[in-house]
């Protein structure tokens, strides 16, 4: 196995033989996201792999096409975190199911029109009108780091063991500068932080990465997505991808009821001894 | 929203209390660092916009 220098072929390369495959981007395959994590690269048999924790993320992607004719999967990794639309994965790798991907079409939230949004039309007022507030969008980068600190510490407080890695959403929004991030945070008429989240894009979907809400306000959830949608996502012609629901029904529940144009399955995928 | 992790083990109490008293992170949680306020000011109203549902517009109060 070659081990290369990650600031040699970097992750750039790797993005875009994805994007000449004409795989379709997983909520994981961001350049902010993957700069946040800082996997490893290494170059098997003419196939870039990227691992994290000791885990091959994506399928290996081939540096060319003699690669792929040569089709020699026999160093592959006999795990894959997460698969991509348009890769074929050897006969020998069975699939598991990793999690879901929620697509959503911004357009939908600013009409809300039809039966099926008459709940989020109305819940998402609600917020608004108990608090007496509105919702004002101010840059991450205005905010005193240490008051975003306290508010994203009291909210993982708030998700108990339901959050999943903590250090890479840090790293992410607190490392995040001309890195592909677009951090906001949501403030009522006190200034008081309501919601901070954040965003990424790759080739194909804006990435709602984060969204994490004051604990404890009933509706705000709603009342949030509803202004990202409607004014942070103005005007952008993608598909958002709001990512999974790491195995929550509540999440999954909600995530259901704001109609996403179309929920995806990823899996992860296993060797098998033939 | 998030991911799915790659690794066992949920957040620490030691995170989240290093983060609830104002502390965050440059790298890892063991390279967390007091830093002075003030670094990053508090937006004042120019910053600010205002939910219209019609893209953002700037705050005029």
């Amino acid at each position: 196995m070659q081990k290369i220098n990650k600031n040699q072929v970097g992750l750039g390369l790797f993005l875009k033989r994805i994007k000449d495959l004409c795989w379709v981007p997983s909520f994981y395959c961001s350049r902010a996201y993957l700069e946040a994590v800082q996997p490893e690269l290494d170059i098997i048999n003419g196939w870039l792999t990227l691992t994290d924790e000791g885990v091959c993320m994506f399928p290996p992607v081939p540096m060319n096409d003699n690669v792929i004719y040569e089709a020699d999967y026999s160093k592959w990794p006999d795990f894959i975190w997460s698969d991509m639309e348009g890769c074929i994965m050897p006969d020998n790798y069975q699939k598991e199911k990793l999690d879901f991907q929620y697509l959503y079409d911004p357009d939908d939230f600013i009409k809300l029109v039809g039966k099926k949004w008459a709940i989020l039309r109305k819940n998402s007022k609600k917020w608004e009108r108990r608090h007496k507030s509105n919702l004002m969008i101010v840059s991450w980068s205005d905010i005193d780091p240490e008051e975003g600190a306290v508010f994203i510490g009291e909210w993982l407080e708030s998700k108990a063991d339901d959050f999943q890695d903590a250090d890479i959403m840090l790293n992410y929004l607190f490392q995040s500068d001309g890195k592909g991030v677009h951090a906001f945070c949501m403030l009522d008429n006190n200034e008081n932080i309501k919601a901070i989240l954040a965003y990424d894009t790759n080739w194909t979907y804006v990435n709602f990465r984060y969204c994490m809400t004051k604990p404890g306000e009933a509706f705000l959830a709603e009342a949030v997505r509803l202004v990202f949608y409607r004014d942070i996502m103005f005007g952008k012609s993608m598909l958002v991808n709001d990512g999974g629901v790491v195995d929550n029904p509540q999440l999954e529940w909600f995530k259901d009821r704001l109609n996403p144009v179309e929920k995806k399955t990823v899996y992860s995928w296993r060797r098998f001894d033939e | 929203m998030g991911g799915k992790s790659r690794k066992s083990g949920g957040v620490s109490r030691q995170l989240i209390n290093s983060l609830k008293g104002g502390n965050f992170t440059t790298n890892n949680e063991e390279a967390f660092v007091k830093k002075g306020k003030g670094s990053k000011v508090k937006p004042d109203a120019k910053n600010k916009q205002e939910s219209s549902g019609f893209g953002l517009i700037s705050k005029e109060d």
